[in-house]
């Protein structure tokens, strides 16, 4: 699974865990939220990093106090159409969540730029969309959505509103 | 008029070149049907029954005559020479090529113009009042409010893979002409008590398979607070809107099955813990957007009632014309005037291109160069000295805008129904021509008055036939079409929702029926009630012989 930041693709640097495997002592690991809650004691006790996978029904203000010690949140997309991951992420950040926050699933390059405006900072996509999607691709989409953008308050360049208001460039 | 400004220009300069290398790269397969689809909708792309459609928006209906110059140029360009206005105040085009599609959203962009979020699970085009900045009843212009919203949606990184499409209606006027209560989120301009300006929120309507009025969120909000509310509204419909059935996952049904309380509080705490400073717009924003639409220089005229009582009983052509479709201006010595597109035996709301460039003339001639596009499909010269109306009239005759049946009951609303829509079940434009031939009688049009009558060619009601006084909406029977009536639809101020009369028709079948329906309003009337209002008053029941006369 090559992960794309707004740099283009790079190797995934974190072992994504399944909850019946046991979990090493070093390394950064993302287990899945439920497996977190039940032994979150010893998983933050470990010398790796740790991380979280959540679904697209995650209940940010319900949990956000529970993801302390925790580096990064994967939010899974069951498919590309489904964005409640975008509220998701916008929520973390919002509630003041400053780890990583990941998308996992076939997103489209599109909707990368619009990712990284709601505070996701990298996306973990399918290798078979890798491969038909290059990495051209996806710089491309996010060299054309950062031009304009005139929501204000998302992780964009200065929104329109503000760059006319301030009489030019960002 | 709002004029693009740089920022503008370089967004839908920068869309078009994105979707050219959309279509490019869907040509070489870089990108599946399945994931080229929500790009090429974001665009108002449609894939139809026979071929492409291209969906273009008028945002909150207003055209300049330059506009619609160019809209002209790309009907004879590239499709075949007339478009259709729909009741979501945009254009479609029925013909375009995919691999054309570019070229003509780069003409567009020239004339500030686009297709970006006329489709797909997005915030699409705001609409509003046709006669929004003209119109007497007016609190304040709701179009500066439906610009900062239209560009707040643009493209937005958080609201554009919704569980379903979204709709916004802002109107300013006492009256309700947008149809706020059948929108996702409606939204009213008001004063309040200490004499301030705000909003009146209103969430969860929509037509469709399960028609709901939108219902009351919030009574009051502070102008500079518009943002970041519709940013809590968006954000809970977008985590908690079911995704499971396409058919249930509008806000309507948010509301219907969590409650209107459980919604209206999720969107309160949201909106309180959202950083509100940081997302809201700088007022001075909206006061920018507000000096485009400054009134234009009006001369300083008087009423000219004598005048326009000679002309009427000079020609009875003219005198029908200024009673269904001339309204009161807000400005003295000046009009609204209606422009049909619902001639006789017409497809309503198709233009042709050389209607189209006879529009852009007379606004220019008659006018400031403006022109509206309704939700009822037709057009709109918002500024006309009364003075003109008689030689205005004359020329409308001539370029076949003439038709007098503004609101009256040939000025019926479809949706483009089996002869386009791949959704279809049943045929809309036929039928509304069968019916606007059957009354086609102008003294009979004027003595029935008032009445709207809505057509949708399936369950998606894109005709709004819920909201006519006589709805028709054409389903599929075993093979055959089955039209059913509803009464009492109203779009205004005291919306409400047609209930429906009984079984289905045949298509055949459907003028006799309506003409019943007609007789047993015109029996029961007293003097000057409208169908709506005599409904009301007579009750359902009074109407239901009208399906059964046939078995008598
Ligand atoms: S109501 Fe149905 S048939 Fe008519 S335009 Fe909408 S989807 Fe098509």
């Amino acid at each position: 699974m090559p992960i794309v930041t707004e740099r283009g693709f790079g190797p995934d640097g974190w072992a994504t865990v399944a909850d019946e495997t046991a979990v090493a002592d070093g390394g950064d690991v993302i287990v899945s939220w439920k497996r977190f809650v039940a032994e979150a004691a010893t998983l933050t006790g470990r010398a790796g990093r740790i991380g979280v996978a959540v679904g697209p029904d995650f209940d940010v203000d319900l949990h956000v106090a529970g993801l302390d010690g925790v580096a990064l949140v994967a939010i899974a997309f069951a498919k590309f159409a489904d964005g409640r991951g975008f509220s998701i992420a916008r929520r973390l950040r919002d509630r003041g969540f400053a780890g990583t926050i990941r998308a996992v699933g076939p997103l489209i390059a599109e909707q990368a730029p619009m990712a990284f405006a709601c505070g996701i900072d990298e996306i973990a996509i399918p290798d078979d969309l890798a491969a038909r999607q290059p990495e051209s691709r996806w710089l491309r989409a996010v060299e054309l959505r950062a031009a304009v953008s005139y929501q204000r308050g998302y992780r964009t360049g200065a929104s329109v509103f503000d760059q006319r208001s301030t009489g030019g460039a960002a | 008029m709002y004029r693009y400004d740089e920022f503008d220009h370089a967004f839908v300069q920068t869309r078009v070149a994105q979707f050219r290398e959309q279509v490019e790269a869907r040509l070489a397969g870089q990108l599946t049907e399945e994931e080229f689809r929500p790009l090429r909708l974001m665009n108002g792309l449609y894939l139809q029954l026979h071929a492409y459609m291209l969906r273009i928006a008028i945002p909150y209906g207003t055209l300049s005559a330059r506009q619609m110059r160019q809209l002209a140029f790309i009907t004879d360009r590239f499709d075949r020479g007339s478009a259709h206005f729909t009741t979501r105040q945009n254009l479609q085009l029925n013909w375009p090529k995919l691999i054309e599609t570019p070229d003509i959203l780069a003409a567009l962009a020239e004339v500030e113009m686009h297709g970006i979020q006329t489709s797909g699970n997005c915030i699409r085009n705001v609409t509003s009042d046709q006669y929004a900045g003209v119109a007497a009843d007016e609190i304040e212009d709701p179009r500066p409010t439906g610009e900062l919203i239209r560009q707040w949606s643009t493209d937005h990184p958080e609201f554009s893979f919704l569980p379903r499409k979204f709709k916004i209606a802002v109107t300013g006027a006492a009256m309700d002409r947008a149809a706020v209560a059948a929108h996702d989120i409606g939204i009213r301009v008001v004063r309040n008590d200490a004499g301030e300006v705000g909003y009146r929120i209103y969430v969860g309507g929509g037509l469709g398979r399960t028609p709901m009025l939108a219902r009351l969120v919030r009574e009051f909000l502070p102008k500079d607070d518009l943002i970041a509310y519709l940013e809590a509204i968006m954000r809970v419909y977008n985590l908690f809107g079911r995704r499971d059935n396409k058919y249930k996952a509008r806000v309507k049904i948010l509301m219907h099955e969590a409650g209107t309380e459980t919604v209206k509080r999720m969107v309160e705490e949201e909106f309180a813990r959202l950083p509100r400073a940081a997302i809201n717009v700088d007022p001075a924003e909206l006061a920018r957007i507000e000096a485009y639409f400054a009134p234009p220089a009006y001369e300083a005229l008087g009423d000219e009632p004598a005048l326009l009582a000679a002309a009427r009983q000079a020609d009875a052509g003219f005198d029908a014309f200024a009673r269904a479709n001339v309204v009161a201006h807000k400005q003295p010595g000046y009009a609204i005037v209606n422009i049909s597109l619902k001639p006789i035996g017409g497809a309503p709301g198709d233009a042709t291109s050389a209607q189209m460039r006879a529009v852009a003339d007379l606004s220019e001639r008659y006018g400031f160069g403006e022109i509206r596009v309704t939700h009822a499909q037709n057009l709109v010269l918002p500024d006309v000295r009364q003075r003109d109306l008689p030689a205005l009239y004359r020329e409308l005759l001539a370029a076949g805008l003439g038709d007098a049946n503004a609101g009256l009951i040939t000025d019926i609303i479809a949706c483009p129904g089996m002869d386009y829509c791949s959704l279809a079940t049943a045929r809309s434009i036929p039928i509304a021509k069968a019916i606007a031939q059957r009354f086609a009688n102008p003294a009979r049009q004027q003595l029935i008055g008032e009445l709207g009558i809505k057509i949708s060619g399936c369950i998606n009601a894109c005709g709004h036939h819920h909201l006519g006084g006589i709805g028709i909406l054409g389903l599929e029977k075993g093979g055959e079409e089955s039209y059913q009536i509803t009464l009492g639809g109203d779009p205004g101020n005291d919306a409400a929702i047609g209930k429906l009369l009984g079984p289905g028709l045949a298509g055949d079948d459907v003028p006799d029926a309506i003409e019943r329906i007609v007789d047993l309003y015109l029996a029961g009337r007293e003097a000057g009630e409208t169908f709506v209002a005599a409904y009301r008053r007579l009750g359902h029941d009074h109407f239901k012989g009208a399906l059964n006369a046939d078995r008598h």
